[in-house]
């Protein structure tokens, strides 16, 4: 092993770091989550939350897609405020500030994971909407454009992978300009 | 309806909508009560969390 990966500066080692990069990646989970409801469910109405179980074209199914939606978004939006809370108290133990492109990265890798997630969860194993128009089924391969949306979202993964180690060699430069 | 579209009165978009049944509880006490507990169980969550952390020495 080397010196530079026994000092710890290869990877986060500290506590605090790894609790940051874990409370970004939560962020960014719930911020995924809140942003698909407001861009795909509410603003676009690509689908609801249900729309493969109660239809979006009736007034009883529509209210029950748009009751559901609120729900999720509520849950989301907890998801998300846990993150930043959690961020905060990270970067409040810690004694110099904390980089800001590793955290950036866990942050986008949260991001994809939620649409992981979404992809494999909600559209193929439980049925429960698809990405374009109404309608799903569970045990599927979820709907036409799903495998689409699998592949973006594993390339936000990626992303934020990159983000994160690009960030760590630029953490890693800057210690050893100061020392 | 027989189509299966969704078919509804024609409503003006910015205007309220006077003679709708009103909720059981008003609205300023439904917000009162939903937006602080939505910040405590935020709260609670980081807690909750920030100590299991802790104990599992992340």
């Amino acid at each position: 092993m080397s010196d530079r990966a026994a000092d710890g500066r290869d990877r986060p080692t500290s506590a605090v770091t790894r609790r940051a990069l874990l409370a970004a990646g939560v962020f960014g989970f719930g911020f995924s989550g809140l942003i698909d409801v407001l861009v795909l469910h509410q603003v676009l109405q690509w689908h609801h939350l249900v729309s493969g179980i109660y239809p979006m074209d009736t007034l009883s199914g529509l209210r029950t897609n748009v009751f559901a939606d609120g729900v999720f978004s509520i849950g989301m939006v907890l998801v998300m405020g846990t993150g930043a809370g959690l961020l905060w108290r990270a970067e409040r133990r810690t004694a110099a500030p904390l980089a800001v492109r590793p955290l950036a990265g866990a942050a986008i890798v949260g991001l994809g994971a939620f649409d992981v997630f979404d992809a494999v969860v909600d559209h193929a194993l439980l049925g429960l909407h698809q990405p374009v128009g109404q309608g799903g089924q569970a045990f599927s391969l979820g709907g036409p454009y799903n495998l689409h949306w699998i592949l973006v979202s594993l390339l936000f993964v990626a992303a934020g992978y990159y983000v994160y180690s690009t960030g760590l060699r630029e953490r890693d430069r800057d210690v050893e300009d100061r020392a | 309806m027989g189509d299966g579209s969704l078919v509804v009165a024609e409503l003006p978009v910015f205007a309220a909508l006077h003679g709708a049944p009103s909720p059981p509880v008003p609205h300023w006490l439904v917000l009162l009560v939903v937006v602080p507990a939505l910040w405590l169980l935020v709260t609670g969550a980081v807690l909750a969390v920030d100590r299991l952390l802790e104990r599992f020495g992340a």
